[in-house]
């Protein structure tokens, strides 16, 4: 009897064994030196990839720079996101409601490479806004191979994740709160203000999470978007690893970004379970 | 559901239950329960929330294995089986309909699982369907039924597999109070004209009075007493049963003299002469349970009453529910008939007495 | 009567506004996709499929779209294979180590994507498989399955456990009330997390780049090395087709469970 978990968890396990192992191999490697002109690797264990990487000025402003950019990507997510998750969560009109369900799943199942192309064409030097500018008679402006672009590209591919997270914590707060806090004589702005906003926070919290998550891994947008430019952790790696096939010095970066986004989101994950008890069983 | 055809007669089968126990960590969900039903009766396990009732269903129909004891259908010991082996049928709380399958499906499951070939179970089915009133509902989805219509659908599933014995968790839980009563006495009759052992849980006192052979009223893991509902209802043996069978006034009395099998009680300037069913444990420290229409309302100074006065007045459609205190301070709740004239006042002056035959001594 | 409605209208028109925003950018790509000429300029001057056409001329993108339809399609199933059983033991059991087996079998859903790839480049590299599709489908099963753990835990947790019960009381072995009580509930959960999985096995782009070489693409790393090496619409006709296929899943979850149950499970 107390068997039967394990063995149906075992094609689960198994297939975590294999993650592991690649997670083992490739922390091996980043102690391991490159054999030149091969893919393999040999020992002895050095701690040399480390310290190279530790000591490139490239990969501190990398680390600095893809911090500072998630958690800009992850503000104005929340910022844009909260209204349409809000409107969206009270909205009484169904065919409104659907619509823009529909809206966002079909966004959002349509990946990244869809999603990277399009800013492209809008935000290129010659892309839609920029011809648009052409013919008012204004100034052009640059809005892609830079930060900005990669900001716009990241922030419209995190949204739909963040509306849907959010979207499902709101429609859990019961409106009778919103019609009590209004009864007793709350403005729409103070209801939101004392009532919404804190009741939501477990739910923002987890949100704008899972939103850093993504914004820290971005890696198609700043690598299409940023034209070079724009260094985050994993375009550093991808591009490391296409000059210059250093498999152990590439696998040591890897192993830093990912210490770095673990701790970042282990840091996230300890507010979010504080936040999630804030108002536990209040609200049902 | 008055008519009956041979196909789902059930012979009744004889359950016996001996020291049966379930811990759960430390706590004892059920400890040392020991209960025979004879064939064909319908047994009620009455009590409050986490008393056990459930844990015992549940063990029976295979769901909790029990720590020690026995649980045995004419004899043939089920805990060895698994639960799909014991012929034992369940209707649920929430009914559990597949939500799924339509009705004809939900009522045929049981035949399907069993192997009953479909030229067999379609009548089956349909007998089910028509013994419980619901044939046209056969391609409906539980959905689209009322919690009425679904407790049906529930029976007729569990009744289909002519099971050994029915187990039926809270049955009416969910029904509104004006259908309860209706479908109570329906199923009451279903079950004695099929002859099947039933097995009811519940915490509804009159609902294990209306429809019980035995009633089982159970506390902290234990039967705490067993016996035909009306010997429960007139005498609880100990002041949880009294308390739960809704006796309003539970009375610490001292013992006067024994008469016969009467014995004389007094509390303060109260007195009564009781009729004594049991002799266990009325020796130290007895309680009187008096129920509130045993408490009789006199005028004020008759012979044989304690004066008092009344309290707080409420009206209870066709009788009156008073809080009366006497003199020397003992409340009582005491109902009277109105007889078609309005409550008495409050703070009016009156004289009460117990009736003596209608009290009954119970231990703390 | 004023309505009471919860938000102002500046706050509808805020809402509105992202929408667009949202919206915008998969709609212009569509217009580009048909758009006569290398580029768009409104109004376009005149509507072609010739993108579409050039698309499926190139062979590299045939060979990149079969590739990522194999893989997806290897990888669905196979990730659906591993969850059911998974989730039942998260759900219905209560066994030591569970939180623990939970954790570790979520954790692929935190690590960057770019890691997992070098990961299991790495893996292939000292396993001597080298690269291709095989790493490929194992590194975006094992990245992946948890998606399908998540949606098919939620369906669950939805599920009354007494369903099952009484579907033994009525006879059914373990395994038949699984499989007649219990599968045909899990439905929404096997369509969402299989939707995920497979959208996720076509789209990757961060793990698959590693594991991919001149001979062996996906689609995603084809377009973008396209993206690198030309100027013109065919990648959004492949985007368009993309789209539609996400078009056709968001109306088959619509008719088959319904978009706040999908919502649910995600």
């Amino acid at each position: 009897m107390p068997l039967r978990p394990y063995l149906l968890l075992l094609p689960a396990i198994a297939a975590f064994s294999l993650f592991a192992a690649a997670f083992v191999t490739f922390m091996v490697v980043s102690f391991q030196t490159a054999t030149p002109g091969t893919v393999l690797t040999h020992g002895p264990a050095t701690f040399a990839n480390y310290s190279a990487v530790i000591a490139s000025p490239l990969a501190r402003s990398t680390a600095l720079a893809t911090l500072r950019l998630a958690g800009l990507m992850t503000l104005l997510t929340a910022l844009l996101g909260y209204p349409l998750a809000y409107v969206l969560a009270r909205s009484t009109s169904r065919l409104l409601r659907r619509l823009v369900l529909f809206g966002l799943i079909v966004t959002f199942l349509s990946g990244g490479v869809t999603r990277a192309y399009a800013w492209l064409i809008i935000l290129g030097n010659r892309g839609l806004l920029n011809q648009m500018l052409v013919a008012l008679g204004l100034p052009t402006v640059r809005l892609a191979y830079n930060e900005t672009g990669v900001v716009i590209g990241v922030v419209h591919f995190l949204l739909p994740f963040f509306v849907l997270t959010l979207l499902a914590a709101l429609k859990n707060i019961p409106l009778s709160l919103e019609e009590s806090a209004r009864n007793l004589g709350a403005s729409r702005w103070r209801v939101f203000w004392h009532v919404v906003l804190p009741l939501s926070i477990p739910g923002l919290v987890s949100a704008a999470s899972l939103s850093f998550a993504g914004a820290l891994s971005a890696f198609l947008f700043p690598e299409l978007l940023g034209g070079g430019r724009v260094h985050m952790a994993s375009n550093v790696i991808f591009e490391t690893i296409l000059t210059d096939f250093n498999l152990p010095r590439v696998a040591a970066m890897a192993a830093l970004f990912l210490v770095l986004a673990l701790a970042a989101l282990a840091l996230l994950g300890s507010l979010e379970r504080r936040t999630a008890k804030l108002w536990a069983g209040a609200t049902r | 559901m008055s008519a009956t055809s041979g196909a789902t007669i059930s012979r009744g089968c004889r359950l016996e239950i001996e020291g049966l126990a379930k811990n759960y960590g430390d706590v004892a969900a059920i400890s040392d329960v020991t209960l025979t039903v004879p064939p064909g009766a319908l047994i009620t396990l009455l009590g409050p929330s986490g008393c056990g009732k459930t844990t015992l269903m549940r063990s029976i129909a295979g769901f909790v294995s029990p720590d020690r004891g026995r649980i045995a259908l004419d004899g043939r010991d089920l805990l060895a089986l698994p639960p799909e082996r014991r012929s034992t049928a369940m209707l649920f709380q929430n009914y559990s309909l597949f939500p799924h399958m339509t009705v004809a499906a939900n009522v045929g499951f049981g035949l399907r699982m069993h192997g009953v070939r479909r030229a067999e179970a379609e009548p089956r089915i349909a007998e089910a369907l028509r013994l419980t009133r619901i044939a046209e509902l056969a391609d409906r989805h539980p959905g689209q039924l009322s919690g009425g219509q679904q407790q049906r659908v529930a029976l007729a599933r569990a009744l289909v597999t002519r099971p050994d014995i029915l187990l039926l968790d809270e049955p009416f839980g969910a029904l509104d109070q004006s259908l309860r009563e209706e479908v109570q006495i329906e199923l009451r009759k279903l079950q004695q004209s099929l002859g099947i052992t039933t097995l009811v849980v519940t915490h509804d006192q009159l609902e294990a009075l209306t429809l019980s052979d035995l009633v089982a009223v159970m506390n902290a893991g234990r039967i705490e007493q067993i016996g035909p509902p009306i010997e429960i209802y007139d005498r609880p043996n100990t002041a949880f049963v009294a308390k739960f069978m809704g006796v309003e006034n539970l009375v610490p009395v001292r013992l006067g003299a024994r008469d016969g099998d009467r014995m004389r009680v007094a509390a303060g300037s109260l007195e009564a002469l009781v009729r004594l069913h049991t002799t266990a444990g009325v020796v130290d420290s007895a309680i009187l349970a008096v129920r509130a229409d045993a408490v009789e309302i006199a005028s004020p100074g008759e012979p044989g009453t304690v004066a008092a006065r009344i309290a707080f007045a409420t009206n209870r459609g066709s009788s009156a529910l008073y809080e009366v205190t006497t003199d020397d301070g003992q409340n009582l709740q005491a109902s009277e008939d109105r007889r078609g004239g309005t409550l008495r006042a409050l703070g009016s002056r009156v004289g009460v007495r117990l009736r003596g035959e209608a009290c009954c001594l119970v231990t703390g | 009567m004023k309505s009471l409605t919860s938000y102002s209208p500046a706050v509808a028109a805020l809402a509105a506004l992202v929408m667009a925003f949202i919206l915008l950018p998969v709609a212009f790509i569509a217009l580009y996709a048909f758009n006569d000429g290398g580029y768009l300029v409104l109004p376009p001057k005149g509507l072609t499929l010739h993108w579409f056409v050039n698309f499926f001329e190139i062979a590299r993108f045939r060979a990149a779209l079969q590739a990522s339809l194999v893989v997806s399609a290897v990888v669905a199933p196979l990730s659906l294979l591993i969850s059911v059983p998974a989730a039942v033991a998260i759900v219905r059991y209560r066994f030591p180590g569970r939180d623990l087996v939970n954790a570790l079998i979520m954790s692929p859903l935190v690590v960057p994507g770019v890691v997992i790839g070098i990961s299991f480049l790495s893996l292939s590299a000292r396993v001597g498989t080298g690269i291709g599709l095989l790493p490929i489908m194992v590194a975006l099963t094992c990245f992946a399955f948890p998606f399908a753990v998540r949606a098919l835990v939620a369906n669950l947790h939805g599920l009354d456990p007494r369903l099952e019960e009484a579907a033994r009381n009525l006879g059914a072995s373990r395994w038949k009330a699984f499989l007649f009580v219990t599968l045909p509930q899990l439905r929404p959960g096997l369509l969402a997390g299989g939707i995920f999985v497979f959208v996720e096995a076509i789209d990757n782009f961060s793990i698959a780049v590693f594991l991919t070489n001149s001979r062996t693409t996906t689609l995603p790393v084809e377009a973008f090395s396209y993206i690198r090496d030309f100027d013109d619409p065919t990648v959004a006709a492949m985007a368009v087709l993309l789209m539609s296929l996400s078009v056709v899943l968001v109306f088959l979850i619509d008719r088959l469970v319904g978009l706040d149950r999908f919502l649910d499970l995600k």
